[in-house]
């Protein structure tokens, strides 16, 4: 019989505060096979580890049960331990005690009940597991990067400085993304362009770095080190190779569009380049809008042309790539300002959004810098900014703090009164949130010296008066009805995952949260990965934040890419489900459902056959397979049945493995 | 197919002509609605309080009883709707109460009856389309304020009647109608509501904040003068407290605001009536009823 030893960790009193430790020792140790069990403080501590490696080599143990926290969080760490000491690390397996017990339940006498039954089916499963070697594969020192914002071009940067290639796809026409329809960053005021597009020529000119823009993800297969993407490029109707970005084109061009650059604030052309920075500086044609491709009629722009690369034939084309891991920095978008009735968002020309009022604060923007209300062009003298506009609001919005607002709202106050004088600004806020570096202090100087008016309340209502945008609202703090006949509104909306996200992250079987932003493994020890192994996370894409984090974000992502591509070989997990060929059928229903093409059909042989490599183990198969011939590695039937027979308080009745 | 109706005790007195009307104009579309048997008084607020489940017994014995008629009863008495609509979420989603008051009203009802506001049966059964072609009168000079109050919204998720912050559902019905419908901000504002009869009329016109009729005047002040500053030429509703409100104040309200313009309320339904070709002598709409006479306008924008 195996010997096992079982662990138990009291998680200082995260564990023992709820369960009775004593009482699951004693009763642990009364399980057929178990030899040892010791409980310890916190077993994840080096003395903890060293805990388990003196008890394996002591009692000359087989195999472990730690009862601990998730396996998600600390099973490698034990396995690792293991091995060191000369045990297999699949002799090793976690009883989840801490989140599926202890942090749930508050009867002592009950939980402690549970927590043994929980233990004695690990013991049960640990008890038929087999010693597994790591399956490994080649691997392809070749990143792809998906999205051409700050977050993108900085995880990109750091990959390509560390001597790999890396494949950047952005969707719109430029690389760029928000940061570039910024006017000027808080904390330091430093213009938003002048930090940015020196990083988006280095990555256009880098040697290791393909731009794709106008591009979009199509399909992806294979697993970390080794993916299969297909990279459609959506057709620009000009040859950018042959364009030389005279401009002629758009000057000639009679179609009028809302800038989706200028957050509809300008109008751009059918056939354009969507601001003056732009990388490629080449331009695409909006084929929804173009005469040529709605009516069959125009074509100035073929005609003027003076080097023939206007071309209204070119089709989408999709291209294969092969490449080793996966940023995803898919960015954010704002809350649409429709959706909120109530400020007059989408009714109201005076109101707008956080965005819009970086476009008209910008010196390259609509207004050249000028704060001109939309309506009619007059300055604005009076300007009301609402934060939290669809943020902390469970009722009619999003939950959570959109994190970014408090500080740009701050930066905006400051910088319309620095370019209207005589002007005043007025802030709705809940709290004002400035955690970070010389944040507090950019928000005092606002109060103190640009005469910023706070105003801690929310507003109820907002909807035009006349030529005045009237703003009803509560200052909480005198506990009065304010009313402001305001002649602009600035709304801060909620941050969202950007639009197509959420399709974006079912192609690539990669996991979203609740709210649609891309979900990390640990949301404090892994911040940069992605459930799914060979994802890495990056921006605003994964949860609102400032360029500041998205930065350091996509410099995490970039190190644990580079560090990935540092060894030959990719690790996979062995615990993939085989086939019992003696009772396989070869019926093919497996082959069906592998959603990895993992399983193909010997139609000789008349068996089933696993590609090992592409297996991620999720167990479709088993779930499928008529004659129980697809079994998963240490996660068989006969120890699920055995498990269940523990959990339900029977006498091991299970043989022994070895 | 009988429908059943519920009328409430207030449109059987002092909101007659919203009662008539609505009568009258689902006749005219075809529709024979029945009185619920043996309907008694609505509670006239819901209760709040968690634990006396006993004011729900007059609503859900009201539903009870529609049961009888049919699986929809249709009412429109804001006050009415907001209290039958919610006494029905709450059988709907809490087995317990549902019991209990079953047990004391010896009537077995599972929250299987829908309650329908007139709006909505206009809007689904008769079809705003056709209310538009079978108008005999044109309303096109007719310029209406929509004012919907709390009682029809509020609590959003148990009312679902439409989005409680910016509602849209009046308008489209008055626009259907032909209607020159403002944008009317104050559409949602609070009237003042039960504060009314915390005092009497007198009291009122003090309007000073720090007294309750005051706030009533006050409140109703800031919503018609926001209409009449829009050029309408009614304000129109569906709630009996709220044209209390906004009625009777106008006066106390044209003592302390100087320039302050009077303007007529109106029950939506007494204006669909009207614009059908109905006998507009048979729906209130004259100064026994109104505070603020609305025959004047009627006839001037309205029938001429």
């Amino acid at each position: 019989m195996k010997r096992i030893g079982v662990f138990i960790c009291h998680c200082g009193s995260n564990i023992a505060g709820t369960l009775d430790i004593d009482r699951i020792i004693e009763t642990t140790k009364t399980f057929p096979g178990v030899v040892q069990a010791e409980d310890y403080k916190y077993l994840c501590s080096d003395p903890g580890q060293n805990l388990v490696q003196k008890m394996i080599e002591a009692h000359k143990l087989d195999a472990v049960v730690i009862s601990a926290c998730t396996p998600s969080l600390h099973e490698p760490t034990f396995r690792k331990a293991a091995e060191m000491v000369g045990m297999n690390p699949y002799q090793v397996e976690i009883a989840n005690i801490r989140e599926q017990c202890s942090w749930v339940h508050d009867d002592t006498p009950t939980a402690t009940d549970k927590a043994i039954k929980m233990i004695r089916s690990i013991v049960e499963k640990v008890r038929l597991n087999e010693s597994l070697e790591p399956i490994t594969a080649p691997l392809t020192k070749k990143a792809l990067v998906i999205g051409g914002g700050i977050s993108g071009i900085q995880a990109a940067l750091d990959i390509a400085n560390s001597g790999y290639e890396v494949i950047v796809v952005e969707r719109e026409p430029s690389i760029g993304g928000h940061m570039a329809q910024l006017s000027e960053t808080f904390p330091t005021l430093d213009c938003s362009q002048c930090i940015l597009t020196p990083k988006m020529v280095e990555l256009n000119l880098h040697p290791k770095v393909t731009i794709h823009t106008y591009s979009e993800i199509e399909s992806l297969g294979g697993y970390i080190g080794n993916f299969k993407v297909g990279i459609r490029k959506r057709a620009k109707s000009v040859d950018h190779v042959r364009c030389t970005s005279c401009g002629l084109c758009y000057e000639k061009c009679p179609v009028k569009r809302p800038s989706e650059f200028e957050r509809g604030l300008a109008k751009r052309k059918a056939i354009y380049v969507p601001f003056p920075q732009a990388i490629p500086n080449k331009p695409v044609i909006d084929r929804e809008n173009c005469l040529k491709f709605t009516k069959d009629a125009c074509g100035n722009c073929e005609k003027v042309c003076p080097t023939t690369a206007v071309d209204f034939t070119q089709q989408d084309e999709i291209i294969e790539e092969e490449v080793g891991a996966i940023v995803v920095a898919s960015g954010y978008d704002l809350y649409a300002t429709a959706e909120l009735r109530e400020y007059g968002g989408g009714k109201v020309p005076d109101v707008v959004d956080g965005l819009q009022f970086e476009r008209l604060l910008s010196a390259s923007g609509p207004t050249q810098g000028e704060i001109l209300r939309p309506s009619d062009g007059k300055v604005a003298k009076e300007v009301v900014f609402v934060q939290c506009a669809g943020s902390r609001d469970t009722e009619r919005g999003k939950p959570y703090c959109s994190k970014i607002c408090c500080m740009y709202t701050a930066k905006h106050a400051m910088l319309y009164k620095h370019k209207v004088h005589d002007g005043q600004a007025y802030i709705f806020y809940i709290d004002v949130r400035a955690g970070g570096k010389g944040y507090e202090e950019f928000y005092q100087r606002g109060v103190d010296e640009d005469g910023t008016v706070y105003l801690r309340g929310k507003v109820s209502r907002i909807f035009q008066d006349g030529d005045k945008v009237m703003v009803w609202g509560s200052d909480t703090l005198t506990g009065k009805k304010v009313e402001i006949a305001a002649d602009m509104v600035v709304l801060a909306p909620a941050t969202v995952p950007s639009v197509g996200t959420e399709d974006l992250a079912r192609e690539l079987k990669i996991q979203v949260d609740i709210d649609g932003f891309l979900s990390e493994v640990h949301p404090k020890l892994r911040p940069v990965e992605s459930i799914t192994t060979g994802f890495y996370l990056a921006g605003a894409g994964q949860a609102p934040k400032d360029i500041p984090e998205a930065v350091a974000q996509a410099g995490g992502a970039a190190s644990k890419v580079v560090a990935l591509f540092s060894g030959d070989l990719v690790h996979r997990d062995p615990m993939i489900v085989g086939v019992v060929e003696d009772t396989c059928s070869g019926c093919g229903v497996c082959v069906g459902v592998c959603p990895y093409s993992a399983r193909e059909l010997d139609t000789e042989k008349k068996k089933v056959k696993v590609v090992e490599v592409l297996c991620e183990g999720c167990g479709a198969c088993g779930a499928a397979c008529p004659t129980g011939s697809a079994q998963q590695k240490n996660l068989t039937d006969a120890q699920i049945i055995s498990m269940v027979g523990a959990s339900l308080g029977e006498s091991s009745e299970s043989p022994d493995s070895k | 197919m009988e429908i059943a109706y519920f009328p409430g005790c207030t449109l059987r007195a002092s909101a007659i002509g919203l009662d008539d009307s609505v009568r009258d104009t689902a006749a005219a579309f075809g529709f024979d609605f029945k009185e619920v048997p043996d309907w008694t008084c609505c509670g006239a607020t819901f209760n709040l309080a968690v634990d006396n489940i006993m004011a729900l017994a007059p609503p859900i014995r009201i539903l009870a009883n529609a049961k009888t008629v049919g699986d929809r009863v249709v009412t429109v008495c804001a006050g009415c709707y907001n209290v039958l609509k919610r006494a029905n979420y709450t059988v709907r989603n809490d087995a317990e109460k549902r019991k209990k008051i079953s047990d004391f009203i010896e009537m077995e009802y599972e929250g299987d009856v829908e309650v329908v506001h007139y709006i909505e049966f206009l809007r689904d059964d008769v079809g705003f389309d056709r209310i538009g072609k079978e108008l005999k009168k044109k309303l096109d000079q007719v310029k209406v304020a929509p004012y919907y109050g709390c009682q029809l919204l509020r609590p959003e998720e148990e009312l679902q009647f439409d989005d409680a912050e910016d509602p849209m559902l009046m308008d489209d019905l008055l626009k259907a109608m032909g209607c020159d419908v403002i944008d009317f901000p104050h559409k949602v504002e609070c009237c003042g509501a039960f504060l009314t009869v915390c005092t009497d009329l007198e009291a009122r016109s003090a309007a000073k904040d720090d007294d309750t009729g005051g706030a009533v005047s006050e409140c109703s002040y800031t919503i018609l003068d926001a209409a009449v500053k829009r050029g309408a030429d009614f304000v129109v509703l569906s709630c009996p407290l709220c044209l209390y409100n906004l009625d009777s104040a106008q006066d106390a309200i044209e003592k302390e605001h100087h320039g302050f313009k009077k303007i007529p309320i109106i029950y939506f339904s007494q204006l669909l009536a009207v614009a059908l070709g109905l006998d507009p002598k048979k729906y209130a709409l004259d100064s026994a009823h109104h505070y603020v006479d609305p025959s004047g306008v009627v006839k001037a924008k309205v029938l001429s």
